[in-house]
């Protein structure tokens, strides 16, 4: 039933539009939106930085299903469904926290950070422990990003492995230390949110923090403007082809994006002075101005690669009208705070910034409940979100199973 | 012969000594006609240097100084040109005339309790100037060097360094080579950020003095702001597994009195046989347990005083064992103990 109405829906998407209502505002969609993809498709979870000694564990929720990533004895990532297997309390409570053993608060059964059960007191002799291991969660972890992926097989990740390695590597992720985090909730479904951040359309009337240092097609048509940022670019271009960082757009198809582009003029990081926000460079750099490299990926990731610091950003839906967006800010893993970088400096442009975002998401969630909504066409600019769009249609006629998939691509 | 007098600003000075450094540098000790010449470590002689095309003006850092005298290290660059004059002209006994010591590439820049002298080459020169100052007038400055060079017989003053180090407990010593050969033990390449980070990982906190060819101290005015250094702190010299398996309880015997035992405040006892779990709860004192076999942690407690026999089965991170933590289920009382719950 609901796979025949989410058919008749695709049937009725015009690709270049916003999609039809009931894919942003219905509760059987979310569900099938949660099967579909977060439980198919591979999710950011968090930086191998924010765990980065045996034990430390951070929490999440994949739609129902708690999750827990953890370092291992071994030094690796591991991730494990967050469910006893007793009777299936959640183990470990905290978003984030170090254990030595993960031990269920409810009757104490004790399980090895590789997942194996090692005590189950009270238990008769004969009890086999070795059958009642955590439910394992695939992991791989690119330059530092950690993604999961809870179906049983998982899609391949090698060609966003090979495409967004070049550009992130030099930034060197692994060497660099949380600064900040913040977890914000939006009234808002989670496809907004990922369409919100997919365009910047929007920008020149709603961020004013940002705009002192973004460089976008934002502003009102303006040859002037179009012509110093082709200079802009070349001379960027320029300077990172000598440095050997790349820069131009990345083969990502519908999955990713990658690409590194300049700062407005003298700026070279995300602050309102545009002055750097961490005064210990990252890696190895010693040249300010490597603008940021900014990578997508499908269905929930984005994230800035700058000279002085890392922003991640992790979308995870709660509800059809309910999404979470958590942000992080990587700096070098010897930066001072206090010294080389000052907390408030460095989150200012995009804690402001999520929050004109979280605004523009409600409202466009708000407005979407009318019955007078239809879907709208998209501008020029906004191609990335045919891009999404065209992605997401292919993942649900997938899931119905078939014939759909042919429509969903006339 | 011209026997004006060299004009009053001109220095009429005399070598007095020539002594080989490495195959490629020398040291010029010079002697002032008109008296000892003072200067302040850093300083540069402006030399007028007499080639065959005719007279030029070269600065030379003065490297030291002695009762009076000037001394100048002086490496051999290209043929035809004044360096190469020096060392194959300037002989004991020779005349010639300088500038009197000038510059402002000395410690009256500081600003900082921490330096870091980073050079390149023969910019080791100024560095080892200031640096024999400090020995003698600062010893215990916190100093950090950083010399790099071609190969590692181009080094300069290796054994100075050592012999300064004997008298300078805060000087640390890193020098790289660009061309290493068997039995250098030092660092290998040109001056980077990942190098030079390594050899000085605070610096920068640390108040840089460089000197050094062009491009080297571009570089390292880089290094310094991108290691967090404020430009104002930066000076340069333009020239030149499984679980282990449980650990046996020690046997006691059961006639034995026991130990006094205090519980957040609450006196109890605790006989040698049993656990601080046991006799907790025993008395009506109750530690929230799981496992009792010191694997899960549940009942981590704080040892504020007394000795025991600790002896937890994995439950118990080192930090947490370092920070005075056991398991009151796996460990007995050695002496009166006193803990509190965590
Ligand atoms: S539910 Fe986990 S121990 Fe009982
Ligand atoms: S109760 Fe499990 S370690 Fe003590
Ligand atoms: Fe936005």
């Amino acid at each position: 039933m609901l796979k025949e109405r989410i058919a008749g829906l695709l049937g009725q998407r015009q690709p270049g539009h916003s999609l039809p209502r009931d894919f942003y505002v219905d509760d059987d969609i979310f569900r099938a939106d949660m099967q579909a993809v977060f439980e198919t498709d591979w999710i950011f979870a968090c930086s191998t930085v924010e765990i980065p000694r045996p034990g430390d564990y951070l929490t999440l929720k994949v739609g129902d299903n708690p999750i827990v990533v953890l370092r291992n004895r071994d030094g690796e990532i591991a991730a494990f469904h967050n469910s006893c297997r007793h009777r299936g309390s959640m183990i470990c409570q905290k978003e984030r926290g170090r254990a030595n053993r993960l031990v269920c608060p409810y009757h104490q059964w004790v399980y090895e950070l590789d997942g194996s059960l090692i005590n189950a007191r009270q238990m008769p002799d004969d009890f086999d422990k070795t059958a009642h291991s955590l439910a394992p969660v695939h992991v791989e972890v690119i330059c530092g990003m950690v993604y999961i992926c809870l179906a049983d097989e998982p899609p391949s990740l090698a060609r966003f492995r090979a495409g967004v390695t070049p550009y992130i590597a030099p930034h060197m992720p692994d060497r660099t230390k949380l600064a900040f985090t913040s977890t914000i909730v939006e009234e808002a479904n989670w496809k907004l949110v990922i369409e919100n951040n997919r365009e910047c359309y929007h920008c020149a009337g709603n961020h004013p923090e940002l705009l002192v240092t973004l460089v976008e097609f934002a502003l009102p048509d303006d040859p002037l403007v179009k012509a110093q940022f082709q200079g802009l670019m070349e001379r960027s271009a320029t300077r990172w082809d000598g440095l050997g960082l790349p820069h131009k757009p990345a083969e990502g198809g519908n999955e990713f994006r990658c690409i590194r582009l300049p700062f407005n003029e003298n700026c070279l990081s995300f602050t309102l002075d545009g002055q750097p926000a961490c005064n210990k460079l990252l890696a190895d750099f010693t040249e300010p101005d490597l603008g940021s490299v900014r990578m997508f990926r499908v269905p929930n990731n984005w994230n800035h690669f700058l000279s002085d610091h890392i922003l991640q950003f992790r979308v995870l839906p709660l509800s059809a009208n309910r999404t979470e967006v958590r942000t992080t800010w990587l700096v070098h893993e010897d930066a001072v705070e206090g010294v080389d970088y000052d907390l408030q400096r460095l989150t200012e442009v995009w804690l402001a910034t999520n929050d004109e975002d979280r605004v523009l998401a409600e409202n466009n969630h708000r407005g979407i409940l009318s019955r007078a909504y239809r879907p709208g066409p998209y501008a020029p600019s906004e191609f990335m979100l045919s891009n999404f769009s065209e992605w997401y249609a292919g993942k649900m006629a997938y899931f119905t199973g078939g014939p759909q998939a042919r429509l969903a691509a006339e | 012969m011209d026997m004006q007098a060299p004009p009053a600003a001109l220095l009429s000075l005399s070598c007095i000594a020539v002594r080989d450094e490495t195959p490629t540098v020398k040291t010029f000790r010079l002697r002032a006609d008109s008296g000892p010449v003072g200067f302040t470590p850093g300083q540069a002689l402006v030399l007028k240097v007499p080639l065959p095309g005719g007279p030029v003006w070269r600065s030379f850092t003065i490297s030291g100084g002695a009762g009076g005298d000037l001394e100048l290290t002086i490496k051999a660059q290209a043929p035809g040109g004044a360096t190469r004059w020096l060392h194959e002209n300037l002989r004991d006994g020779d005349s010639i005339e300088a500038r009197p010591p000038r510059g402002a590439f000395t410690l009256g820049l500081r600003s900082n309790d921490r330096l870091a002298f980073v050079s390149g080459g023969s910019g080791a020169t100024p560095m080892m100037a200031i640096l024999r100052h400090l020995a003698d007038t600062e010893p215990e400055t916190d100093l950090a060097w950083f010399h790099a060079a071609r190969d590692p017989a181009e080094v300069l003053f290796a054994r100075e360094l050592a012999e300064i180090q004997s008298r300078m407990p805060n000087l640390t010593v890193a020098i790289s080579v660009s061309r290493a050969a068997p039995g250098w033990f030092g660092y290998r390449g040109r001056v980077s950020r990942g190098r030079l980070a390594t050899a000085i990982p605070d610096l920068g906190r640390r108040e840089v003095f460089c000197c050094g060819p062009q491009g080297f101290m571009q570089e390292v005015r880089l290094i310094h702001a991108a290691e967090g250094g404020a430009l104002a702190q930066f000076h340069t010299e333009s020239f030149g597994g499984a679980a282990p398996a449980a650990a046996p309880m020690a046997e006691a015997a059961s006639e034995d009195p026991g130990f006094g035992l205090t519980v957040n405040g609450r006196a109890i006892g605790i006989r040698p046989d049993e656990t601080l779990l046991q006799a907790s709860l025993r008395q009506g004192v109750i530690i929230p347990c799981g496992c009792g076999e010191g694997m899960c942690g549940t009942c981590m407690v704080q040892l504020v005083s007394g000795q025991v026999d600790s002896r937890p089965n994995g439950g118990l991170t080192p930090e947490e064992a370092a920070e005075g933590y056991v398991l009151a289920c796996s460990t007995r009382a050695a002496s009166d103990v006193e803990i509190r719950l965590a």
